[in-house]
């Protein structure tokens, strides 16, 4: 028996080459979900259906869910992972960056959504969750101000969207990870020791908490914010 | 769910406060569905021995009639659980009492203490039994405490004392949550919205009812299988590095 809800779903993740992204695919997919992996460049995984995305671009965000729609169906799990995490003092954060930041960070989303709503509206059921951050929350504990404003917006955006799909049968939540292990906080080591549980958390961990928030088991919660942080962060 | 997601609750013990009410019941049978072997608490022995009856594996559970408020029990009901099931994995603790009085005016000393001597005294005695047992054991283990949306409103009007008792509740659970992080033992809380029994009935017209509803983004109250889900994914182990959080199961209704 597969986790209820999930079996033969349509699953898109975004920024699903590694990391976070990759686990969430790996997960939805150990669950009977028919996955879409999007990235810059198609990821390959078995059983996935690899997609090249880049999410700054409208026109590459409408052609990778044309994609979707003909090879697997119309989706109804959309995962908003895709991040960078430039790490700039904010007197040096070029406009540059910030744009950049933006763009895939909460543009991303916000063209991913958009793309993917209607379908889920007039089929009365869908899942949406969006991958924030406690630097969201609390501003970053390195100097990373593009990167917190751009997920405390992200968050925003999966409330926003839960407010007004909530009586569709659309659920749209997020996630609030600190530290954990992956490539993007090779520079954050040293916070080890501010983490109540004394070690990172695991790009498994975050996986199965997207995993659950999709389920039938979550069909009450919507626009939820779930610290996943090993206590770093209690608010 | 199911093993293939790793909830592995089989065989793990779970005591559930307030296992006889509205939700708390369809809480032991989320759990009991998933193989743990259940202590269940409430305040009524045939209450509870109606429930067991109708859980799956109903002669594995251990219902025990108790009153929380008196904190001279607990020490009885945590005892009958070691020795039938050696020892506690997970604490879902839901008793609460709620004393809705129509304002602020009428709400009396004896409302303040029983609301809170229930909801928060008793509730910190006994996770902080739970959690020493499980450090004696040197095992993992979970608090999930049951709140209210009213930890973060307030209430209205007369049900501020008890929105005051979840508040400390969510409070106590995050500091719990630090102290204990390092223990593998997590605490969190989650937070119920409007669901559908007669505890949120209770002094409430239809149409009073009906205006609550009305604030749901959902546009219905939870059934209350749906708050048994998130109980279920915190005790598992796949959430070990979830502690301190609060979640909001409430249709949208909590946004903040």
């Amino acid at each position: 028996m597969l986790v209820e809800g999930l079996d033969g779903r349509v699953a898109v993740v975004t920024g699903a080459q590694r990391g976070i992204g990759l686990a969430i695919v790996e997960s939805l997919k150990r669950c009977g979900a028919r996955v879409a992996a999007l990235d810059l460049q198609p990821p390959v995984s078995d059983g996935v259906l690899g997609l090249g995305c880049d999410v700054r671009d409208e026109l590459s965000v409408n052609d990778a869910f044309d994609q979707v729609e003909e090879k697997l169906g119309l989706a109804s799990v959309l995962v908003m992972n895709a991040g960078v995490y430039p790490v700039v003092p904010f007197e040096e954060t070029s406009l540059a960056v910030w744009n950049n930041t933006i763009a895939i960070n909460l543009t991303g989303a916000f063209l991913c959504a958009r793309r993917v709503l209607p379908a889920m509206r007039a089929a009365r059921y869908g899942r949406l969750v969006a991958i924030g951050s406690s630097a969201g929350k609390a501003g970053g504990a390195k100097s990373v101000a593009a990167y917190a404003a751009s997920k405390a917006g992200i968050m925003t955006l999966a409330k926003s969207i839960a407010s007004e799909y909530a009586s569709y049968g659309v659920t749209s939540n997020a996630l609030a990870p600190a530290l954990i292990d992956t490539d993007m906080i090779a520079g954050t080591k040293d916070l080890l020791a501010k983490i109540p549980v004394g070690r990172f958390g695991t790009v498994s961990e975050v996986a199965d908490l997207v995993t659950f928030l999709c389920s039938g088991h979550a069909g009450y919660i919507t626009g939820e914010v779930v610290d996943i942080n090993g206590g770093f962060l209690i608010d | 769910m199911s093993s293939e997601f790793g909830l592995n609750l089989e065989q793990k013990t779970v005591l559930i406060t307030g296992a006889a009410g509205g939700i708390g019941s369809r809480v032991a049978d989320a759990f009991a569905s998933l193989g743990a072997r259940l202590c269940l608490v409430d305040r009524e022995q045939s209450a509870l021995d109606r429930l067991a009856a109708t859980l799956t594996s109903p002669n594995s559970h251990l219902p025990i009639a108790a009153d929380l408020a008196d904190l001279t029990q607990h020490t009885a009901i945590l005892d009958r659980c070691d020795e039938e099931f050696g020892g506690i994995y997970a604490l879902v603790h839901l008793a609460a009492v709620l004393r809705r009085q129509h304002s602020i005016d009428d709400i009396t000393e004896e409302d303040w203490d029983t609301q809170i001597d229930t909801n928060l005294k008793a509730s910190f005695f006994l996770n902080r039994a739970v959690a020493q047992r499980c450090l004696k054991r040197n095992s993992p283990g979970r608090l999930i405490n049951f709140t209210s949306q009213g930890w973060w409103t307030g209430g209205y009007g007369g049900s501020v004392v008890y929105s005051a008792s979840k508040g400390g509740l969510v409070s106590m659970t995050r500091g719990l949550a630090r102290f204990y992080a390092k223990s593998g033992i997590t605490a969190n809380t989650i937070s119920p919205g409007a669901a559908d029994t007669s505890m949120a009935r209770g002094g409430q017209s239809d149409d009073q009812m009906q205006d609550f509803v009305d604030m749901i983004p959902m546009g219905r109250m939870a059934r209350p299988d749906e708050l048994a889900g998130a109980a279920l994914f915190l005790a598992s182990g796949l959430a070990a590095y979830i502690t301190g959080a609060t979640i909001n199961v409430s249709g949208g209704q909590l946004m903040y």
